[in-house]
């Protein structure tokens, strides 16, 4: 296989000429490939910091009573089977120095807004509580007070509602919905402040921020009480590993309490469903792309061997059988088509620098659905890579496969015969 | 002579080098394929995203009051409770639809209700578009029903008919049998399973009649088909006569109601359920809550919230409704429910010819401009400060995916035309190498250059030619087959497919894209030969 | 006549401590429940319901026919005439509004409120205290107890009721909270009147700091004692009316 290796880097250098038309196209397909794919990551990491970020945020694993999981699984209503004791739990759980941050989550209803004598429906309220940074990271206030949530009985509208509805900063408004138990609940705050998510989507026009207290007692539940608590670990914990030791610290100290990691949990994220599917869509484009180029890379391959036909018949008369060509060409073709691979890669990296740098933003509902947020961002992800090399590698595959069992066919008589 | 001449001359080198062009060939039909497809399929996503949001929702244009929300600039304000009507008579309705670019024309009423189970259960929200329902078909044609019936004309009396929005969407699913006991609906774990086999079975030997049920594991299948096999069994009466009485020692409303309502029924479809129900309600403990699912044929109380209430005690309305049908949905965007606008207009109290927005579709799409302004023309006539908002404004949200599409794919045939020259351009390169000779015989006989250059260029144009050929027919086949499955994996679609259809344009913007531009290129390399003397051909190296 | 002294001092001791014991020896849930006998018997009641803004008034007549201290009551409207038939029933915490011209029952959260009111069912329906919370003794003022109320399940109609009760287990003044501690409802009992033979406050006005120029007012008018069987409290009753029949 040293050999093989040995041999095939000499002939790359041997013929860059003729393999430059390989790397251009493998670079010009790699390039354009990444930026389709890097175009979907993005969308998905806009969804993911956007719009997903506040109505499913991000957690590692998920803490919930035994009982809520019995309900859930038989269909009826887990709501009221809740973590009695959310603080103590919550301080239990950081106490393990794999633990990065513990917050309760409430469920909320969409609630009607009274404002200026008119009465808006479908919004949607959203905890913010004191030591969640995750959500705390995912807007800014560009109105108002932005101690939001110190302030009791206040909310903090999406920024369009100020031309959308007319609210102003002071307004009080009277939020009437249900809670979680069907029961009708009101409550009367005032808008302290206007938010703007980085990453903002139309979906979240509609959504408010609320301190976590206020929604708890809207929605139903006492104070130190929570229908589950989200885990976020820190960086590099493996998450599976700590489910396991969370189960056995449980029952060593007799909690009834089931631990999900993202794997486990049936629940979904609509919205990466439907950007997740897109990239599908995506990535079946690139995988024709690739095959069609396929065709064009047979033609050249086979007619640079076959002007190759001696130095073949040389490797022949040296001693070298059929088998071992092929892998020292299938090598060659392989590692020409990986160059150009990461050289359209990297310049695709460079594409993506530069047009993340430019910051295209847009507050057009149109564009924000189209890429996922407020902002244009292209994505970099370890699955568009591997997707990329794995096309050449298929392109790698049926250039061989096609073109050398005939390139190969050579006598070695050819090595010292005088070429046409 | 001379035309005879090339002719004979470029089929003569084709044959001759049949071999290497080959795989160029290929490429090149495989790539005229895929344009065609891919242009096909922009055309058709562009095509089918339209139709969803006009044939679906919206119409063509909307006629709304100024005040409402779909008059707004942005669309992602949030809508109020109260609504905005307008009003216009019989001729207005009348010189509407004799436009000859009006294909249909409608008022409509855009509210939300909340249907309630015939037990007094809540079911569903619903998103409703209460519309003429003799005019539906001709004005929504996607709402046609995918079950049961879509005509909701209603008279009074009657139950209003409801053409639902489907509950089996893309994001969710019935896959359940509603008229079945499921594992889960039982309380007992699997060591409280036999105690609850063996109380049943006692309790009704004629049901289960093969116990003991000792076995949580290898009974419950047995337990639970004789279950079943009863719960679909056409026979009531006979079976609650047989209920023993010490259920009925202490008064249990929630027994008595289920048996009331299964006594009462008339609906065979509801039977299983009701006698699932009436088995909760013997054994509350031991089944779960039950929720009676949504079928075509089911009746409802339909709540709708009064418009503009006045008394303090203002009771939403009920209205007594059947789902005859279930219609697509789009499947990003919200799911709307249809009925009858009089029904509605009866139900609310409203005056005859009050509606939030008149829908307004037409033949073609190209006459939206000219019919928006003669609609705008007319209001101002009328005095009315109505306003008219088009399709791409009511749909800007979904049609952005489809520009979005379009935009790819624009980008994805200019890199497969990227590629095809690039190989081109080296296939020619190599010919030159290969043919030297044949080229310098050529020049030395007495062809110029340039008729050389023609030549070889008429070569690879008659190549692409006729792999675009061969390619449009590949293409074709797909078009065809894919215009009867449909492309999968589209979530955008009620239907969760792209269908194609046959157009001449994608064939014809394969040929003119590929077949010019490869000789086009082609004339790169060839472009050498001028700088060339014929001898130069017969000498040995490159 | 020293000892005669001491046994009447004694013996008058003895009947105030008992007099004392009884009365704080009652538990809180014991006087919800007497002050609930006292205030909703089994019976049949005429209730008039007025309710003022600044800008209008409405009244309402409706009967109600209640058993087990309120956890069964029937609402049958009599006045105003679109009030007709739209007929209440509350069952078990479950309430259920009748539709005379649809026919169907629709189970609807007690404390749902009517068009967009904070006027709601629950407060027609009149709470039931023992069902629906735990009872503790708070203060005692003399003449009346201030009893806390917290509600048992997340349904009842308010989150915490602080109730004033007479010592002759007639409410005087309740006030409901929200789960955060907010004042939502303040209900004050007057018009103590015999009726059946028990004086007990008549009237009860209720107002909510959330909108306080929103006055409701329900009065009882006539009260009947009637035990009424557990088989008219259903939902086809609301249609068939059997009540009647008693």
């Amino acid at each position: 296989m040293k050999l093989a290796l040995q041999i095939a880097f000499r002939n790359i250098s041997s013929h860059k000429r003729k393999n430059r038309i390989i790397f251009a196209v493998t670079t010009v397909l790699s390039f354009f490939m990444f930026l389709f794919l890097a175009f979907s990551d993005g969308e998905i990491e806009n969804i993911k910091n956007g719009v997903s970020s506040f109505y499913r945020p991000h957690w590692d694993l998920r803490v919930f009573t035994k009982e809520f999981i019995r309900l859930d699984d038989r269909g009826e209503n887990p709501w009221e089977e809740t973590i009695l004791n959310a603080d103590e739990l919550k301080k239990d759980l950081l106490a393990f120095p794999e633990i990065k941050e513990v917050i309760s989550y409430v469920p909320a209803n969409n609630v009607s807004l009274f404002i200026n004598g008119k009465k808006y429906l479908y919004f949607s309220p959203i905890a913010v509580e004191k030591n969640d940074s995750f959500i705390q990271s995912k807007y800014e206030i560009v109105e108002g007070n932005t101690e939001l949530i110190s302030e009791k009985n206040t909310i903090s509208l999406h920024y369009m509602m100020k031309k959308l509805i007319g609210a102003k900063i002071g307004d009080e408004i009277s939020i009437v919905g249900d809670t979680i138990f069907d029961q009708v609940t009101m409550a009367k705050v005032r808008v302290s402040s206007f938010y703007k998510p980085y990453f903002d989507n139309p979906n979240l026009a509609s959504s408010f921020l609320m301190p976590f207290e206020d929604l708890q007692n809207y929605v139903g539940y006492e104070q130190n009480e929570a229908p589950y608590l989200i885990i976020r670990l820190q960086p590099k914990v493996n998450p599976e590993k700590m489910q396991k030791q969370l189960i056995s610290w449980a029952e060593d100290t007799n909690k009834e309490l089931r631990f999900f990691t993202q794997k486990t949990s049936s629940r979904q994220d609509q919205w990466a469903m439907i950007y997740g599917m897109i990239r599908y869509i995506i990535i079946a484009m690139t995988l024709i792309t690739f095959f069609i180029a396929a065709f064009g890379m047979m033609n050249v391959v086979s007619v640079n061997l076959l002007e190759r036909a001696k130095e073949i018949g040389t490797y022949y008369c040296l001693g070298c059988e059929k088998p071992f060509l092929m892998a020292v060409y299938t090598i060659e073709i392989f590692l020409v088509n990986m160059i150009g691979g990461i050289a359209g890669i990297l310049l695709g990296q460079g594409a993506r620098l530069i047009v993340n740098a430019l910051k295209i933003t847009s507050e057009e509902p149109g564009f924000q659905i189209v890429v996922g947020s407020s902002v244009f961002y292209l994505g970099s992800s370890l699955s568009t890579v591997v997707w990329i090399i794995g096309g050449l590698a298929i392109i790698t595959i049926l250039t061989s496969l096609s073109t050398l069992g005939k390139a190969l066919k050579v006598s070695p008589v050819v090595a010292v015969q005088e070429l046409n | 002579m001379i035309n005879i001449m090339y002719k004979t001359l470029i089929f003569r080198s084709l044959s001759r080098h049949k071999k290497k062009g080959r795989r160029l060939f290929v490429l090149m039909a495989l790539c005229s394929a895929t344009i065609i497809l891919l242009l096909s399929f922009k055309e058709d996503f562009k095509r089918q995203s339209e139709e969803q949001l006009v044939q679906l929702r919206y119409g063509h244009l909307e006629i709304v009051p100024p005040d409402s929300p779909l008059a707004q600039k942005n669309l992602i304000t949030p809508p109020t409770e109260n609504l905005s009507f307008i009003n216009f008579d019989k001729d207005f309705d009348i010189w509407l639809r004799s436009l000859p670019e009006v294909a249909e024309a409608s008022p409509s009423i855009t509210r939300y209700g909340i249907a309630y189970s015939l037990g007094g259960e809540t079911e569903s929200w619903l998103a409703l578009l209460a519309v003429d329902a003799k005019r539906l078909a001709s004005l929504l044609p996607l709402t046609k029903a995918l079950e049961g019936s879509d005509d909701i004309s209603w008279t009074e009396g009657e139950d209003v008919p409801i053409l639902r929005a489907t509950p089996y969407s893309i994001f969710g699913s019935y896959t359940e049998n509603p008229d079945i006991f499921y594992r889960y609906q039982l309380r007992a774990n699997d060591e409280g399973l036999p105690q609850f086999f063996s109380e049943i079975s006692k309790d009704f030997p004629k049901i289960f009649i093969s116990p003991p049920y000792q076995n949580a594991a290898d009974d419950w299948n047995r337990f639970l088909t004789e279950w079943n096999a009863f719960l679909i069994k056409e026979d009531v009466h006979e079976w609650l006569d047989e209920i023993p009485d010490y259920f009925f020692e202490d008064y249990d409303w929630k027994l008595d109601d289920a048996l009331w309502e299964l006594r009462e029924n008339t609906n065979f479809k509801r039977k299983p359920f009701l006698k699932k129900k009436v088995f909760q309600a013997l054994y509350p403990n031991d089944i779960v809550d039950l929720w009676e699912p949504v079928y075509v044929g089911k009746q409802v109380t339909l709540q709708l919230p009064l418009i503009n209430a006045t008394e303090v005690i203002a009771l939403p309305v009920a209205v007594n409704a059947v789902y005859t049908g279930f219609c697509a949905v789009d499947p990003l965007y919200q799911e709307v429910s249809f009925m009858d606008i009089n029904a509605f207009r009866y139900y609310m109290g409203l005056k005859e010819n009050e509606a939030t927005e008149y829908i307004v579709r037409l033949h073609k799409s190209s006459d939206v401009e000219k019919i928006k302004a003669v609609i705008e023309d007319k209001l101002l006539e009328m005095g009315s400060d109505a306003k008219v908002v088009d399709w791409k404004h009511l749909g800007e949200m979904q049609m952005t995916t489809a520009t979005a599409f379009t935009f790819v794919i624009g980008l994805l045939i200019g890199l497969f035309i990227i590629i095809v020259l690039i190989f081109t351009v080296n296939l020619v390169l190599i010919s030159l190498l290969q043919r030297k000779k044949e080229i310098g015989t050529g020049l030395a006989m007495g062809l110029s250059t340039g008729q050389t250059t023609l030549l070889m260029s008429a070569e690879v144009g008659l190549i692409a030619f006729v792999s675009c050929l061969l390619g449009s027919v590949f293409a074709l086949v797909l078009v065809v087959l894919f215009s009867k499955i449909g492309i999968p994996g589209m979530v955008f679609f009620a239907s969760g497919k792209v269908f194609l259809q046959f157009r001449l344009y994608p064939f014809i913007m394969a040929f003119l894209i590929l077949v010019p531009s490869t000789m086009l290129v082609s004339f790169i390399p060839l472009s050498q030969l001028n700088e060339k003397m014929p001898v130069d051909f017969f000498k040995e190296g490159k | 006549m020293k000892n005669k002294i001491f046994k009447t001092i004694s013996i008058n001791l003895c009947i105030l401590s008992v007099s004392f014991a009884f009365l704080y020896g009652q538990s809180a849930e014991e006087i919800i429940k007497k002050m609930e006998e006292k205030m909703f018997p089994s019976s049949r009641s005429e209730m008039t319901l007025r309710f003022e803004t600044k800008t209008s008034q409405e009244d309402y007549v409706f009967t109600s026919f209640a058993r087990d201290t309120n956890q069964k009551i029937i609402v049958r409207f009599k006045s105003p005439a679109a009030m007709l038939g739209s007929d209440l029933l509350m069952l078990d915490r479950n309430v259920w509004l009748y539709d005379p011209k649809s026919g169907r029952e629709m189970k609807i959260p007690s404390n749902q409120s009517f068009g967009g009111t904070g006027f709601s069912y629950g407060d027609i329906l009149r709470l039931n205290y023992s069902d629906n919370y735990t009872a503790s003794i708070k203060e005692d003022l003399g003449d009346s107890w201030i009893v806390d109320l917290v509600a048992k399940q997340k349904d009842a109609p308010y989150h915490a009721i602080s109730l004033e009760i007479a010592k002759d287990f007639t409410p005087v003044l309740g006030r409901c909270f929200t789960r955060s501690g907010d004042l939502i409802k303040e209900m004050e009992y007057s018009n103590s009147k015999l009726i059946n033979g028990v004086l007990k406050p008549l009237t009860v006005r209720v107002t909510s700091p959330l909108d306080p120029s929103e006055v409701s007012t329900l009065t009882l008018v006539k009260e009947e004692k009637k035990e009424y069987p557990l088989s008219i409290f259903n939902k086809r009753n609301l249609s068939l009316k059997m009540e009647e029949n008693y």
